[in-house]
């Protein structure tokens, strides 16, 4: 006997729109690494990342009702999470004009420590911190375009109509970010 | 040449011609292939990063945030604003069936006062007592356009 099918995102959204709380939930465990991607990869990992994440799907579900399907759902969700993130990132510039602490932003910033050990795991693990740690070094738009560009996989066009942007500006933004990540990644290589 | 245009190379975005040539120019330039490999390796890092997921629950966090919010927001909300014939009965309607017998009590003080003074100053010559009290004119508007074109 097979497995019933799981249903469809229209689906899904149609019971979640009347009100189901299981069909959205079930959209949310959906498209929750998509989000996760996104979040993470413009703010790194951490309590910030879950909360933008959750806004993103919060925001989702007030505005389930404009939803007609123009784009893909996934690509509709990384729109919504893209911009959350980047008022996030505003929001932690503001505070940190505030309150700058420079051991904070040293230790955010820290150089990722050199591989240790033989294990393929501990290797793979520190080349995403590296990753990660490079691509905070980046700012805001520069990052935005590699996260969706790079990490994500989108397409340049998709990029540029996420960020509201022509695509020749994605590619320079893309071409730039590329030139200060480099002696950043060349180590990891 | 910049990495801009290598990098349109790498994701296949150089249109056809463009890209032949650009085939040719990498046979012929080593320091150029060094700079696509550099270019290859770096996107290639990028992208096998381990997609990230977040902490385990989350689809159960959003739910309950979900929840919370609404709920806030029912606690908050205004009510409706009320249709425009609504507001008419309940409030311009209330208002004025109040203020009609009002109104309509003070002209009836103001008439009986004033033909008070009429009917206490009537002197009987030109008109009779009644038209006196209610103030009626003791001449004809015809008249009184003779009299002042006179």
């Amino acid at each position: 006997m097979t497995p019933p099918a799981s249903p469809s995102d229209d689906a899904l959204l149609k019971r979640a729109r009347a009100g189901d709380a299981r069909a959205f939930g079930h959209l949310v465990e959906r498209y929750e690494d998509q989000v996760a991607a996104t979040v993470v990869g413009m703010l790194g990992p951490g309590a910030e990342a879950d909360d933008v994440g959750q806004e993103t799907f919060v925001r989702f579900y007030d505005a389930m009702g404009q939803f007609r399907g123009d784009a893909q759902l996934g690509t509709y969700l990384t729109r919504i999470a893209i911009n959350q993130s980047l008022k996030a990132l505003d929001r932690q510039k503001r505070d940190a004009e505030r309150l700058t602490s420079r051991d904070d932003e040293a230790h955010f910033f820290e150089t990722p420590a050199a591989t240790s050990g033989p294990d393929a795991a501990v290797e793979q693990r520190e080349r995403e911190r590296a990753v990660q740690h490079a691509l905070q070094r980046l700012d805001a738009k520069h990052r935005a375009v590699v996260v969706l560009r790079m990490l994500k996989g989108h397409s340049t066009r998709e990029t540029a109509e996420m960020l509201g942007l022509p695509e020749g500006t994605v590619m320079s933004r893309l071409s730039r970010a590329l030139d200060k990540l480099k002696p950043m990644l060349e180590a990891l290589r | 040449m910049n990495d801009e245009r290598l990098l349109r190379f790498l994701e296949g975005d150089l249109p056809g011609e463009e890209a032949d040539r650009l085939r040719e120019r990498l046979e012929r330039d080593d320091a150029l292939c060094e700079r696509l490999e550099a270019l290859r390796g770096m996107r290639t890092l990028l992208q096998s990063s381990r997609p990230a997921s977040f902490a385990d629950g989350f689809s159960e966090r959003v739910t309950r945030r979900v929840a919370s919010e609404r709920a806030a927001k029912e606690e908050h909300s205004v009510p409706p604003a009320r249709p425009l014939d609504a507001f008419l009965t309940d409030v311009l309607y209330g208002s004025l069936q109040g203020l009609f017998p009002r109104v309509a009590f003070a002209c009836l003080l103001v008439i009986t006062g004033l033909g008070a003074v009429n009917a206490s100053a009537y002197q009987g010559v030109t008109s009779s007592f009644l038209s006196a009290v209610f103030g009626l004119p003791s001449a004809s508007i015809t008249e009184a356009l003779y009299y002042a074109a006179l």
